[in-house]
């Protein structure tokens, strides 16, 4: 029980970050499937990092700064080059994608070392520490007020005064700093390594966290605990070798955040400009 | 199309410096584009490889291209096209048919599993509101996962590679030397129907209405939702085409392999709508020849001069991006203001 609770919390924590990233940008009204690509790149860059610099803080800051330049590139295309923020994702995740494979591929291996772990309590509790954070910040203080109104309408937001790009720019960047610390626990927390496509589609599993957690950073944190749950119950049953076979269960936490999207009305509760 | 010459040029210059510094070598790009090039357009051989890749791009490339008329992304063409080959096979190894009875069956399960996975997001989004984009992504792992899942276990044939045993029903060679297929063919009747469709067709006229302008639309009468989803799961009968298209055709397959997905016709398709832009229906046929001579060129590449092949997925990024920075929906109220500004220059009165 207990080392299942563990390792729930030890795989949630990168959904979680990437989660919070997630509300954070919506609730300022862009669109954030770049989280894929930013989780992405911040385990590949934390891990080489890590390696060249021999101190898993130090790969950490990496990744969280790798994170936080893919979200001001995002920013950049979607704020000042008006591009569609679904489009600036989907060339963000692609362009991560090939670099990062086209680089282990370079260096003529299947992956790369960071030849050391960091400990996974640190990460848990800097999420859930977060997670409070970013509450705090929307319901409890006027910039948060103002990032809200961003999301609701923003022609409302740039009458009363707010610059709404320049915003976003910001919030972007914290949004992509959060998903690189997700993608530096995902790469450090576990093996202490990197393999191409090793985020496999959490970006898009956090940003289900996100529609179930109805644009609400505690609730977001809770639903990704539960897809995290769903991951460790799928290693468990395959570490005590239960006669399912794997491509089978490989499948479940793809199909439980659908299931758990088909299950949970939440319309209602979208940013109004993002509806 | 200037527009897409400029960043076509945009990304084969920053894929040369990404080259350039990967191999600390100047002559490196010169080189590694040179073998691409070969590898596309150098030879007979080539040519047949370049144009079996476009087969499918031109009609995953529809597939997004339809959907955006009617203000749609379908990021979900991955999916459908796997699941659409999956069904295909199945329908292909498992009548006891003759070929000429197979084949068209075979292409209707195809675009009718397609648009199962099309329909998917459809439902979630008007029932649950769930975003479409995020759905049909989720759906693309899913794809991945269960067809693996049902290759490699029930459906799998006997022996040790694990695949569906092979269709009974074939596209064949046009010349048995090249690997370009008569699915080429499929995917060109699909675009000249498709163009007609939505030129001449009150359906294509409502879709494109509805893509313009939603609210303009209802106003004229027409139902935004039912004209959606309609795009929608035709975009996706599209990709599930693209699917039965490359199982019925593409050599060594002719089956259904566990790894299928791994094949990335349907997210090129993506690459392949923006490049062909919102004009004529018909550019999708230059783009899809493009990504297919890349894809082609690529894996010559590759194998000729170690660059790795990843290096498209870099310079299809860069085109999305650069590509789209034109058909965002703030600069047409710009647009719509400089062109009042220049009617009223040419009347000679004050704007």
């Amino acid at each position: 029980m207990i080392p299942l609770l563990v390792a729930m919390l030890r795989l949630a924590t990168p959904l979680i970050f990437a989660a919070l990233g997630g509300t954070l940008s919506e609730r300022a009204g862009v669109v954030n499937i770049a989280l894929e690509g930013k989780l992405l790149a911040a385990a590949c860059v934390s891990v080489a990092a890590t390696a060249l610099l021999g101190n898993v803080w130090a790969g950490a800051l990496a990744g969280v700064a790798c994170g936080a330049l893919l979200g001001l590139l995002h920013a950049s295309l979607t704020q000042a080059l008006k591009v569609e923020p679904i489009l600036s994702g989907v060339a963000i995740n692609l362009g991560v994608l090939g670099a990062t494979d086209f680089a282990v591929r370079r260096a003529g291996s299947s992956g790369l070392e960071a030849g050391r772990t960091a400990p996974v309590e640190v990460f848990i509790v800097l999420a859930l520490l977060s997670a409070l954070a970013l509450w705090w910040l929307f319901y409890r203080t006027p910039l948060g007020l103002r990032l809200r109104a961003c999301g609701e309408s923003a022609p409302a937001a740039t009458a009363a005064g707010i610059s709404v790009s320049a915003l976003r720019f910001g919030v972007l960047g914290v949004a992509g700093g959060l998903a690189g610390l997700g993608g530096s626990a995902l790469a450090l927390t576990g093996l202490g390594a990197f393999t191409p496509d090793m985020s496999a589609g959490r970006g898009f599993i956090a940003l289900a966290a996100v529609i179930l957690g109805r644009w609400n950073p505690l609730l977001a944190a809770a639903a990704a605990l539960l897809f995290g749950l769903g991951d460790a119950l799928q290693v468990e049953l395959q570490t005590r070798g239960v006669k399912i076979p794997p491509d089978f269960l490989e499948l479940l936490p793809y199909a439980l955040t659908l299931l758990a999207l088909i299950f949970f009305k939440t319309r209602s509760a979208a940013p109004a400009s993002l509806a | 199309m200037k527009s897409a010459l400029t960043a076509l040029g945009l990304a084969l210059f920053l894929g040369a410096v990404l080259i350039a510094v990967a191999q600390k070598s100047f002559t490196a790009p010169w080189e590694s584009y040179r073998a691409l090039f070969v590898g596309a357009l150098g030879s007979p051989l080539a040519i047949g490889a370049t144009l079996a890749r476009a087969t499918p791009l031109l009609l995953t490339g529809l597939a997004v291209a339809v959907a955006l008329r009617a203000g749609l992304f379908n990021i979900g063409g991955q999916g459908q096209m796997t699941v659409g080959a999956l069904a295909a096979a199945c329908v292909g190894f498992a009548l006891p048919a003759p070929a000429w009875v197979l084949l068209p069956l075979c292409l209707l399960a195809g675009m009718l599993g397609g648009a199962l996975w099309a329909w998917l997001p459809v439902f979630l989004k008007e029932t649950r509101g769930a975003h479409e984009v995020i759905t049909a992504i989720l759906l693309n792992y899913g794809a991945s996962r269960l067809t693996r899942y049902l290759a490699s276990g029930p459906l799998k044939a006997p022996g040790e590679t694990p695949q569906t045993p092979e269709v009974g029903a074939l596209l064949p060679r046009l010349h048995p030397d090249f690997d370009v297929h008569a699915g080429l063919f499929i995917s060109l009747l699909a675009l000249v129907a498709l163009a007609w469709t939505l030129t001449k067709t009150v359906w294509g006229y409502e879709l494109r209405a509805v893509g313009a302008g939603a609210d303009a639309a209802r106003v004229a009468g027409i139902e935004p939702g039912r004209v959606r989803r309609n795009a929608f799961l035709l975009s996706g009968a599209l990709a599930g085409l693209a699917g039965a298209v490359v199982v019925c055709g593409e050599t060594p397959f002719r089956r259904f392999p566990a790894d299928f997905s791994t094949l990335s016709y349907g997210f090129d398709g993506l690459a392949v709508a923006m490049l062909a832009g919102s004009g004529s229906l018909f550019l999708v046929a230059p783009a899809a020849l493009l990504f297919g001579g890349l894809g082609a060129g690529a894996e010559a590449m590759a194998f000729a001069v170690n660059t790795p092949k990843q290096l498209v997925l870099i310079l299809e990024a860069i085109l999305i991006a650069a590509l789209t920075v034109r058909i965002s929906p703030l600069p047409r109220a710009a647009r719509g203001r400089k062109q009042a500004e220049e009617r009223g220059e040419r009347f000679g009165g004050q704007p």
